[in-house]
C-alpha cells in the first residue's frame, strides 16, 4: 500500500526510468533450458545428498590394496545409483572412481581400480535417470555430493 | 483570323513601345526613393552589402551543418563534435561509447560461456551455479548496453548544441576579423576603411 502510493506520487520521469529498468532486467532473464534443471519443473526429482559416509582401508601389508566406502542409503524414490569420487586433498579436484547401485563400494575390487598406499579423500553423490512424460530419456541428474571423508591406505 | 492575329500583335507592339517611352530613367535611378540620401549613401550601403555577402560566404565555408554533424555523430559517436572543433568532448563521447559497448560485449560473451556450461551440466550444484554465473553478467551486459544507448542519445543532443555554439563562434570571429580590418584587398583594388 505504502510503496504503491509512493510509486503513484513519483514524478513521471522516475516512473519511466523505473519501468525501463524493470523491462530491461526482465528481458535479461535467461531461460531454464537445461532438461535436468528442476526450476519450474516439479516432475524432476532431485536425489538427496548422501550422508554418513565411512571409509575403511585394507590392512597394512595386504597384497591387494582397497578402500571400502559405505554410506546411508537414499530412498529409492529419488535415487537410482551412486557415484564414488576420490581426491588427493580436501579441496582438490575429485574424479569418479566407481558408480554403484547399492550403498557400499569396494574401491580396489575391480581390475580397473587403482589403489596405492597414501592419503585420499572420498565423496559420494546419488544420481537419478530422468525421463519426460513420453518416456524419452533426458539424462542423468546428479544430486549434491557428500562432505569429503579422509582415509589413509597403509603400505 | 489573320486579321485578328495581326491586330493583337500590333497592340502588343504598341503597348511595349508606349511603356518604353514612358520609362523614366531618372526616376528609376533616384536613390532617395529607397531611403538613401544620395548616391554616396547608396554606394556605402552597397559596400556594406558586399561585405556582408563576403562574410556570409566565409561563414558558409567555415561553419558546420547541423544535419551533417548529427549524421556523423549518429554513425560514430563524438565524430560530429570533433568536426565542430570540440575534440576533447568528441573523444570523451567516443571513448565512453566504446567502453560501454565493449564491456557490454565482454559480459555478454562471459554470460554465453556460462550458459553453455549450464546447458550441459548434470549435477544439481553445477546447474544452479552455472545458471547464476550466466545470469549476473547478462544483467550487467544489458545495463551497459542501455548506458551505451543513453550516451549515444545524449551525444546526438550534444552535437546540436556544440555545432550551434561552434557556428556562433565562427560568426563572431568573422565579425571581429572584419570589424578590425581597416585595409582590405578585394577584386576592385585596395580599400581603406576609417
Amino acid at each position: 500500500m505504502g510503496s504503491g502510493c509512493a510509486f503513484r506520487m513519483a514524478p513521471m520521469k522516475t516512473k519511466l526510468l523505473l519501468a525501463a529498468l524493470v523491462l530491461l532486467l526482465t528481458a535479461a532473464c535467461l531461460k531454464h533450458n537445461n532438461p535436468l534443471d528442476p526450476y519450474d519443473n516439479p516432475d524432476i526429482i532431485v536425489p538427496d545428498q548422501v550422508s554418513g559416509v565411512q571409509c575403511f582401508a585394507s590392512p597394512a601389508g595386504s597384497a591387494n590394496k582397497f578402500v571400502e566406502v559405505r554410506w546411508i542409503a537414499n530412498p529409492t524414490l529419488n535415487t537410482d545409483g551412486y557415484y564414488v569420487f576420490r581426491g588427493l586433498a580436501y579441496n582438490s579436484d575429485y574424479a569418479v572412481v566407481d558408480s554403484v547401485a547399492t550403498n557400499i563400494c569396494n574401491h580396489g575390487a575391480e581390475p580397473w581400480h587403482s589403489v596405492l598406499p597414501g592419503d585420499y579423500w572420498y565423496k559420494v553423490s546419488a544420481f537419478r535417470d530422468v525421463y519426460d512424460d513420453s518416456g524419452t530419456y533426458l539424462g542423468r541428474l546428479e544430486g549434491r555430493r557428500s562432505d569429503p571423508r579422509f582415509i589413509r591406505v597403509p603400505a | 483570323m489573320r486579321k485578328i492575329i495581326f491586330t493583337l500583335l500590333l497592340l502588343i507592339l504598341a503597348t511595349g513601345l508606349l511603356a518604353q517611352i514612358q520609362f523614366d530613367i531618372e526616376s528609376f535611378a533616384d536613390s532617395t526613393k529607397y531611403g538613401w540620401k544620395d548616391w554616396r549613401a547608396r554606394a556605402v550601403y552597397r559596400d556594406g552589402l558586399l561585405d556582408r555577402q563576403e562574410m556570409l560566404q566565409l561563414y558558409e565555408m567555415e561553419s558546420s551543418s547541423i544535419g551533417s554533424a548529427i549524421l556523423k555523430s549518429a554513425l560514430v559517436p563524438g565524430f560530429g563534435q570533433i568536426t565542430s572543433k570540440a575534440g576533447t568532448k568528441g573523444t570523451i563521447f567516443l571513448g565512453a561509447e566504446l567502453l560501454s559497448l565493449g564491456v557490454s560485449l565482454y559480459l555478454y560473451d562471459r554470460s554465453n560461456y556460462y550458459y553453455d556450461q549450464y546447458l550441459t551440466a548434470t549435477q544439481i550444484d553445477e546447474i544452479q551455479e552455472y545458471y547464476s554465473l550466466a545470469q549476473t553478467p547478462r544483467y550487467y551486459s544489458l545495463l551497459f548496453l542501455a548506458l551505451g544507448v543513453v550516451i549515444w542519445g545524449y551525444n546526438i543532443y550534444d552535437v546540436i548544441l556544440t555545432t550551434d555554439s561552434y557556428n556562433a563562434q565562427v560568426w563572431q570571429e568573422i565579425l571581429q576579423k572584419y570589424a578590425k580590418r581597416t585595409v582590405s584587398l578585394g577584386p576592385d583594388g585596395i580599400r581603406v576603411r576609417f
